[in-house]
């Protein structure tokens, strides 16, 4: 039971992780200019 | 290179600031060449005094205070002379 | 104007740019300020409202910078708009108040002059008096007073002192200047006003005896010695990545330490199971992984912050110009590029200041070669599996100065081809630069920039890093089959397909599948890299403590292709250093080079040629390096 009981949490924050992302993906287009994916910082 | 209007003004001596030694006092006499409103811009204007502090690829003056390196092109637009 | 008021109705506010003139405009209005757009110019005039000590209200028009009226540019145009009355909605001013910086009285006079010439009444502000006085500037305000003819108030707009004199002057009857004595001569307007500064300067604003040898002059004597400067320049530079290694590794250890703990403490709260995979080799071991590297990251950007603060980096832009003309660039692009060392994107935007258009683009062009901050994880996680581990950190440090001089040396070349190809700018530009005074140190400034940096480094791991360990790990676990021992799980897995069909592609550049696999997950971002290492090559947990500790270095250095051969040796680890020198893995630099450059075209140019040049780069390493039996 226990070991069933952990697959399925990790395959819930799995599936939760790519909703996510899909969701940031189709969100980010339309803000271009300065991610601050690169460790830049704030925006000056 | 055109000379301005204000050559009528006298610059007997006047000689470029790549000329001029290192530790000198010179006074700027005339500003000529392309770029000469930008120099007037950052100080180089005429009758002020500047010292030349070093030599080189580019050449560093102190004018009102504050140091300026600027590149050979743009100093062979400046004509000083010494100052008296 | 009528005698019925006892204040102006409205003030304008002149000056050079920089002469301090929006302080002084903020100081006046406090918050109460809106911007307005003229049609046909862009150049934008900000109104706003300020009391006179008598409680009357006077509105204040703060005019754009500008360095004379001769209305060549149109922010100039503007202000002669404003002063004549000509602007739309706006009546003539009743006074104007010529904002003036104080130590540079030769030079911001000569629109001041001008503004007198218009006839309108006029007072001077004499501002940041404290900068001048501190230059050994003798400053005569009465005298001034005197030989112009109008008041003149003394001032420092930024602490506020000055201000309660200026509005004394904001009343009836306004300072009127009936006429400008050095215009009524035959001479050129131009050389007149000259002379007439000249003299006004030796009378009120005498400036020292000949010119101080200051001690900046001192200093700059030996940095900028076409010698001993360079020395100064190459040692600090080997120090800064001298102490990136080796004061940087006291904090890793705690970091890694910290890690390891809570992974034990983990497995022993969790049985053994997805979810404790997830935890420990996922996530734990993904974030940790890039997280570790941030007492280097935090370095770096202390030095560069240490360097910008003192007034060293405009120097260091001063020495570097006979080498960036090397490469078609002059010293303006030094900043650029250095800034490109911590992060290309803040780098790119410093382009701004390049005049020339065609060095800007090209400087834009290479930047993202300036090996930054973000490829530091990949390096440290290589660079000491190069070495054994006896050897000391001055050769780790030689071998990451080595790979930040290939990036550097490749991107001048290329910037050079470049240059040549675009051909010279339609008007030419010369290298002009202001060498600013040496300073002590702005700690306050220094650590909030650190602190930026290392916070958005930070919340990139939490976030980003995060996601994407997790579905790396997810890849990495999914499908599932009960049968083998881990290996035989993982070439199973989404990854360790993909692995393998990606593995024909980097096999003749040394890498394996999985290695092509965390370079693919890298191009969302590099540091991933190590976060997809450290999922897929994880190893059985032991018992033992020091075991289930052990870096994910020791992991890697175990690692052997299925024929026995080790996986990671010398050649294909500089192989894999070249291509992270030179591959553009970074969405958000190719965004802003696209913006920066305004052309799509130049920013997906760059990133085709960047990654293919690496594949390249690589390959030609890989497979010479094999011909000479390495």
């Amino acid at each position: 039971m226990d070991i069933q009981w952990q697959t399925w949490a990790a395959v819930g924050i799995v599936v939760i992780t790519a909703i996510i992302f899909v969701i940031r993906i189709s969100k980010s287009k339309k803000t271009g200019g300065c991610g601050h994916d690169c460790g830049c910082g704030k925006k000056k | 290179m055109p000379r301005t209007l204000s050559t009528s003004h006298e610059i007997g001596g006047a000689v470029t600031l790549n000329q001029v030694k290192i530790g000198a006092d010179v006074q700027i006499r005339v500003l000529s060449g392309p770029s000469c409103d930008r120099l007037r811009e950052l100080g180089f204007c005429e009758n002020i005094q500047l010292r030349k502090i070093s030599d080189g690829r580019n050449l560093i003056c102190s004018v009102c205070g504050t140091r300026l390196a600027i590149s050979r092109e743009l100093a062979e637009q400046v004509l000083v002379s010494p100052v008296a | 104007m009528s005698s019925v008021p006892e204040a102006p109705a409205m003030i304008a506010l002149v000056g050079n740019p920089n002469s301090g003139k929006t302080t002084l405009f903020n100081a006046l209005t406090g918050s109460n300020q809106r911007v307005g757009n003229y049609s046909g110019v862009t150049v934008s005039v900000k109104s706003g409202e300020t009391f006179t000590p008598h409680g009357k209200k006077v509105r204040v028009l703060d005019l754009p910078g500008c360095y004379s009226l001769r209305a060549d540019s149109p922010d100039e145009q503007v202000a002669i708009d404003a002063l004549t009355g000509m602007l739309p909605g706006e009546p003539k001013p009743d006074l104007v108040v010529c904002v003036v910086d104080s130590s540079n009285l030769e030079r911001h006079l000569q629109l001041a002059l001008q503004v007198l010439e218009q006839g309108l009444p006029c007072v001077l502000a004499l501002n940041m008096v404290d900068v001048a006085e501190k230059s050994g500037l003798r400053l005569d305000p009465i005298k001034l007073s005197e030989e112009l003819g109008i008041p003149v108030i003394p001032m420092q707009a930024n602490a506020g002192k000055g201000i309660i004199e200026l509005k004394q002057t904001l009343r009836f009857p306004l300072p009127f200047h009936p006429s400008a004595p050095w215009a009524h001569g035959p001479e050129d307007p131009g050389v007149a006003r000259r002379s007439f500064i000249e003299q006004l300067c030796a009378l009120a604003a005498r400036r020292p005896d000949a010119h101080q040898q200051t001690i900046s002059d001192r200093i700059d004597r030996v940095l900028l010695h076409p010698f001993f400067g360079w020395v100064f320049f190459l040692v600090v530079l080997f120090a800064v990545f001298w102490s990136i290694f080796s004061f940087a590794s006291i904090p890793m250890g705690w970091i890694e330490n910290a890690q390891g703990m809570l992974g034990e403490w983990l497995i022993s709260k969790i049985p053994e199971g997805d979810l404790q995979s997830l935890l420990v080799d996922g996530i734990l071991g993904g974030v940790g992984g890039v997280l570790v590297f941030l007492p280097q990251i935090v370095l770096l950007f202390l030095f560069i912050g240490i360097l910008e603060s003192s007034g060293y980096m405009a120097r260091a832009a001063y020495l570097m110009d006979g080498v960036m003309a090397k490469a078609g660039l002059s010293g303006k692009a030094f900043l650029p590029l250095f800034s490109s060392y911590a992060c290309a994107i803040p780098g790119v935007m410093a382009t701004r200041t390049i005049h020339s258009p065609k060095e800007r683009l090209v400087t834009i062009f290479v930047a993202p070669w300036m090996s930054c901050s973000a490829r530091l994880p990949v390096y440290f996680l290589i660079i000491p599996l190069l070495l054994h581990e006896s050897e000391g950190t001055w050769k780790q440090a030689a071998i990451l100065f080595a790979i930040y001089a290939l990036g550097t040396l490749t991107a001048f070349v290329t910037a050079r081809i470049l240059r040549g190809r675009l051909g010279e700018d339609a008007k030419p530009s010369h290298f002009l630069l202001e060498l600013p005074p040496y300073r002590n140190l702005q700690w306050g400034y220094i650590f909030r920039h650190v602190f930026d940096r290392a916070w958005a480094f930070v919340s990139q791991a939490g976030t980003i890093i995060l996601g994407l360990s997790i579905l790396l790990w997810a890849l990495s676990t999914y499908p599932k089959t009960s049968e083998g021992d881990a290996a035989d799980k993982l070439a199973h897995s989404a990854m360790g397909r993909i692995g393998a069909v990606i593995e024909p592609v980097v096999q003749p550049l040394g890498f394996d599948g999985k290695m092509g696999t965390a370079i693919l997950t890298s191009f969302a971002a590099r540091e991933v890299f190590n976060s997809s290492i450290a999922i897929l090559f994880r190893v059985e947990e032991t018992d033992d403590e020091v075991q289930t500790r052990t870096a994910l270095r020791d992991r890697l250095a175990e690692a052997k292709w299925p024929d026995g051969r080790p996986l990671f040796t010398p050649l294909s680890m500089i192989s894999l250093l070249v291509f992270y020198i030179y591959a553009l893995q970074c969405l958000p630099t190719t965004a802003v080079v696209a913006r920066e450059a305004n052309s799509w075209k130049w920013a997906g140019g760059q990133f085709v040629f960047m990654t293919g040049f690496a594949y390249l780069a690589s390959l030609a390493v890989f497979q010479i390096g094999k011909l000479l039996g390495y």
